[in-house]
């Protein structure tokens, strides 16, 4: 075929580096774990075949670029032609590594609105070949628009001189961005799990356990104090709290480094990175949820964060698609900076609506039974002195009615909004033209008390995440707000690009 | 706003009785909705025939292993209370939840879009506006095919609920959904 391309011919290197990348925690298992020389020969008998067989694969691979379309041939024995509408791709992703700059390569994402694996990805791409195929997508997207409002066809569709910044992120951000997340806890996690495969865990808890009473030999230990045990675990804390404050400093500087937020026409374009640069491109239609969320930490700086779903790249899935469009922003600049992404949503909220307040007490029994459970067990182990626990109840009351009555929604006059939570306060929107379908639920409990409660489905949803799902409505509230929803939703399009 | 001033359905009428109570939303909910095709009713119960005896047979298997490998006799109690247990299982599957099943089963489907009401304990509904249709599947299993019962799945681009679907409309009735579904598609991609 005339016109294919082939990748850059440098790519078996990254392809070998990307395959080590993967068997990187069994060889380290293997060096460290000692044990036979088996292990060594087992990965490499993985390793090798897995190297011949990428570098087949970057031999076959070649993809064209034609009119309306990207196609993509590659497969070695399973041939395979993927054909790829440009308006059909949500999101184009750059990353690269410092071994990319070198060599002045890119790995490219594109991913369409599947959900599932990015539709392409090219590993590695030249610069200048990046920037052919992003041309391409992006005229593209602006033709169809273009040809619906079918007013203005000729207009010229991609317009530069219109880039402007809308947030960009100093050292000093990054650091206090630090300072409020909880991201160190990923750092610590995946330490303890490689730590605790090789083995490495026990003996540092063993040398510690021989230091603590080296240090603490002043101090009178006594594991059947419960002063001791309180004390102790205070400090244990306190020391785990500023361990992992230090990590998340580390973890969001090194992720966000450089971080800077630019709008041009209607797509947003955002770069950061400090070892690893990533770029990603996303068109503000595209957006289809917008999640606000601000800890006490926030709240005392006066800073936000902002996430964002689109519905390329599943964040289930390990997609690189921008997630966090504001890692972190003075909140003052919240409402400017959600009207430059979301230009077409308004976010004035004609009233808010609580929800039912007794809620609280379904969540106050849930809770009093686990801590039940948990202070009859513990009384095995420290006897009385576990009753202690039962004074715990009064905060399970005080978390549980403060919970229910942060919870509230409302809606402005094209998007829904709902809040919730005290300690972290969460404020989340969905356009109601990105809604796809409504969900009522009553679970026997519900039922008891003649509450439901309310889910509002999307594309790209983050499972676990804020999301829009009001518990503890009144059954004919939940109903009114259902009927309510499903009529809006109807009478709006639903738009991909 | 505008669009939310014209509202029609359901919303208007409960607003206008503030005296909502649970007797009127049941006259709602049989005014506005369809059940599932009548034979239905015996497919479920079929199902459950299938099954009940599915479980029955793995049961009486899991039993006899275990009394063989541990080489004693069952006592008398051990019998009585896995009879008992069986026969309730069976008044269950066979007798209520197939019948319960139908009964709480309903939809509507109109010019918003389709509209499930299913659930005995954990109620569950599901609204899928006609324009969120991405693809639609009818299928038929076997047995489904000897009682013309169908199943219909609407699929939409979202994420928890990315396939919506209702099983025990006839077949004629889910082709004729999915049909009126394709042909308003064709129309709006013009």
């Amino acid at each position: 075929m005339e016109n294919e391309k082939r990748l850059h011919p440098l790519s078996w290197l990254f392809i070998i580096i990307e395959i080590v990348k993967q068997f990187f925690f069994p060889l380290i298992f293997a060096l460290f774990a000692g044990g036979s020389d088996n292990y060594q020969l087992v990965t490499l008998i993985f390793i090798v075949p897995g190297v011949v067989f990428a570098i087949i694969q970057y031999w076959v691979y070649r993809y064209s670029l034609k009119e309306h379309e990207i196609v993509i041939r590659e497969g070695v024995f399973v041939k395979n032609v993927r054909h790829v509408k440009y308006e059909r791709i949500q999101n184009v992703n750059l990353s690269r590594n410092p071994l990319h700059r070198l060599f002045n390569v890119a790995q490219l994402e594109l991913e369409s609105a599947s959900g599932g694996k990015p539709e392409a990805v090219m590993r590695v791409i030249s610069l200048p070949a990046v920037e052919e195929i992003r041309q391409k997508v992006l005229s593209a997207k602006a033709a169809v628009q273009d040809s619906d409002s079918k007013d203005d066809l000729e207009k010229p569709s991609v317009n530069e001189d219109t880039e402007r910044s809308i947030l960009s992120l100093p050292l000093s951000e990054l650091i206090k961005a630090g300072v409020i997340s909880n991201k160190g806890m990923l750092v610590v996690a995946a330490v303890f799990g490689v730590a605790g495969q090789t083995g490495s865990l026990e003996r540092f808890f063993d040398t510690m356990e021989s230091r603590m009473n080296v240090w603490f030999d002043s101090v009178q230990i006594d594991f059947n104090n419960p002063v001791s045990i309180v004390v102790l675990s205070i400090l244990g804390i306190v020391s785990f709290i500023i361990l992992i404050r230090i990590l998340s400093i580390a973890f969001m500087v090194v992720t966000y480094y450089g971080f800077e937020l630019k709008k041009a026409n209607d797509k947003l374009l955002a770069q950061y990175g400090l070892v690893t640069h990533f770029n990603a491109t996303v068109p503000e239609q595209r957006i289809q949820l917008v999640s606000v969320e601000e800890n006490m930490l926030h709240r005392y700086f006066a800073r936000s964060a902002v996430r964002i779903a689109t519905a390329g790249g599943n964040a289930n899935q390990g997609g690189k698609s921008l997630k966090w469009i504001a890692p972190i922003i003075n909140s003052d600049q919240l409402n400017k900076f959600v009207g430059a992404i979301q230009p077409d949503i308004s976010t004035e909220v004609d009233s808010w609506q609580k929800v039912e307040f007794s809620g609280w007490k379904r969540i106050t029994r849930v809770y009093i039974i686990l801590l039940s459970i948990i202070v009859a067990l513990l009384s095995i182990k420290i006897g009385w002195h576990s009753l202690w626990f039962i004074t715990l109840s009064i905060f399970i009351v005080v978390y549980a009615q403060k919970t229910v009555a942060s919870m509230r929604y409302g809606f402005s006059t094209n998007a829904l909004f709902y809040e919730s939570g005290w300690l972290v306060k969460r404020r989340t929107f969905v356009p109601i033209s990105k809604i796809q379908s409504i969900e009522l639920k009553q679970t026997p409990f519900d039922r008891r008390v003649g509450m439901a409660s309310l889910l509002v489905d999307i594309a790209g949803l983050d499972l676990g995440r804020h999301s829009i799902s009001i518990r503890f409505l009144k059954k004919s509230t939940a109903n009114e707000l259902m009927s309510k929803l499903y009529t809006n939703v109807s009478n709006t399009v639903y738009r991909w690009k | 706003m505008e669009n939310w001033a014209t509202e029609k359905n359901i919303c208007n009428k409960l607003t206008l009785h503030k005296t909502y109570s649970l007797y009127e939303e049941a006259i709602i909910i049989m005014t506005e909705t369809k059940p599932l095709a009548d034979s239905a009713k015996n497919y479920f119960r079929v199902s459950g025939v299938i099954s009940f005896c599915f479980l029955f047979v793995v049961s009486v298997v899991a039993s006899v292993i275990f009394f063989l490998s541990s080489w004693t006799v069952p006592s008398v109690w051990f019998v009585l209370i896995w009879f008992v247990a069986i026969l309730i299982l069976a008044v269950w599957m066979i007798g209520i939840y197939p019948a319960k099943k139908f009964e709480k089963t309903r939809w509507r489907f109109d010019e918003q879009g389709l509209f499930i009401y299913q659930g005995i304990w954990w109620k569950v509904q599901y609204a899928v506006p006609r324009s969120r249709v991405q693809h639609i599947d009818v299928t038929q299993g076997p047995i489904q095919r000897s009682f013309n019962i169908a199943q219909l799945i609407l699929h939409t681009a979202g994420t928890i609920n990315a396939s919506v679907s209702l099983t025990g409309l006839s077949h004629e009735k889910a082709v004729e959904i999915r049909d009126e579904l394709l042909f308003q598609e064709k129309h709006d991609a013009v």
